[in-house]
């Protein structure tokens, strides 16, 4: 029987939130789990996820080079060399942003659809051409969102928009499965009121929650040296990000890491579980 | 007593004023996806030019066009009519 992958957009609206960081580790945390997957940089122009997957020294040819018939898509796919299954296909650097046309990247899908499970699209910022793009023909969107005003309010705008102008939309298919990211959170400050809670974020956008994933030092550490954070074990992201990876898969676990530790700072250095703590 | 009471009002943690503000965003965000073309001015688009063809067989020269505005829409329509 044919293949025929899931296509999974992440996606926000806002810039800087975390779609890259999540399109990294979600896309690892596919393959390490035995799914074949490819992640797909469509940031046209301003590429980041060569440099969070640390691969940008294997870029040979980009999605505009095969949207263009300039390489074929087995040459411009990077076989990740820490995880098997994992390919990336990163963006082009210098060309204009409509380079991306929608029966370019529909062929590629296709051609991707038969080869792999999971095809990840990381989103660019914004809500133009190259955000549509990423999101046309997703069958699942991941909404990566701060507890912050101006980002709950871009992501509701992104619902708007997968419920209108995607493909599922406009053929009039099952509508897009919408998962809740929350990302950067940070439990001590939504103690002290400084912060939106993940409740209030999940209450206000109203879709299921997917993860929460706390804001931590680990994400910059890994962005830093190219390895994606959900490989740095001990840290609470990678925890986080497994997780999250779990649920995508249907299994029900309780979030971790939204209340404020409650032990000293001794017991936190020698014990990785004791942040555990039920959602509700 | 005005900063007595500016006290107690500042003593409102922000992140309720951000849900607050935000619940107001959303729903009305979500009131105009609700209104917008893609249920009742896109049908009544159609149904319009279909009107239009039974009654004077043209295929060009019709035009609609829909303004949306944040508390009501329009539709101007214009048809070049045949000359004969």
């Amino acid at each position: 029987m044919n293949k025929r992958a899931q296509i999974i957009v992440i996606t926000s609206g806002k810039g800087g939130v975390g779609k890259t960081t999540s399109s990294a580790a979600i896309s690892i945390g596919l393959a390490s789990r035995g799914y074949k997957t490819v992640v797909i940089d469509f940031d046209v122009g301003l590429r980041n996820l060569d440099l969070l997957m640390g691969c940008e020294r294997r870029v040979v040819y980009d999605l505009i080079n095969v949207i263009h018939n300039e390489a074929k898509l087995s040459q411009a796919l990077i076989k990740d060399k820490r995880v098997e299954n994992l390919s990336i296909l990163a963006a082009s650097q210098t060309r204009d942003k409509n380079a991306l046309s929608l029966t370019g990247v529909e062929s590629i899908l296709d051609e991707l659809r038969s080869k792999f499970d999971y095809i990840i699209c990381d989103s660019p910022a914004g809500i133009e051409h190259g955000a549509l793009m990423a999101m046309y023909f997703a069958d699942q969107a991941i909404i990566t969102t701060n507890p912050e005003i101006s980002s709950v309010r871009d992501s509701d705008r992104i619902l708007g928009i997968l419920a209108s102008k995607t493909h599922r939309a406009k053929q009039e298919l099952e509508p897009i499965k919408e998962h809740l990211l929350v990302t950067r959170y940070n439990p001590l400050r939504v103690q002290k009121g400084e912060m939106l809670s993940v409740h209030d974020v999940h209450d206000i956008l109203a879709i299921p929650l997917l993860g929460v994933i706390p804001e931590s030092q680990a994400v910059l550490k890994a962005s830093n040296s190219g390895i994606p954070v959900i490989l740095d074990e001990p840290s609470d992201a990678s925890q986080a990000y497994k997780d999250t990876i779990s649920r995508f898969l249907g299994e029900t676990l309780p979030h971790r890491f939204i209340t404020t530790p409650k032990r000293k700072l001794w017991s936190r250095l020698f014990s990785t579980n004791i942040q555990e703590i039920t959602a509700g | 007593m005005s900063f007595i009471k500016n006290y107690f009002k500042q003593k409102k943690p922000s992140a309720n004023i951000a849900k607050e503000r935000l619940e107001i965003i959303v729903s009305h965000q979500r009131k105009k996806r609700k209104n917008t073309s893609n249920n009742y001015t896109q049908q009544l688009e159609r149904k319009l030019v279909a009107v239009i063809k039974d009654h004077l067989n043209i295929e060009e020269g019709i035009n609609i066009h829909v303004v949306e505005k944040p508390h009501y829409s329009s539709v101007k329509l214009t048809v070049e009519l045949p000359l004969n």
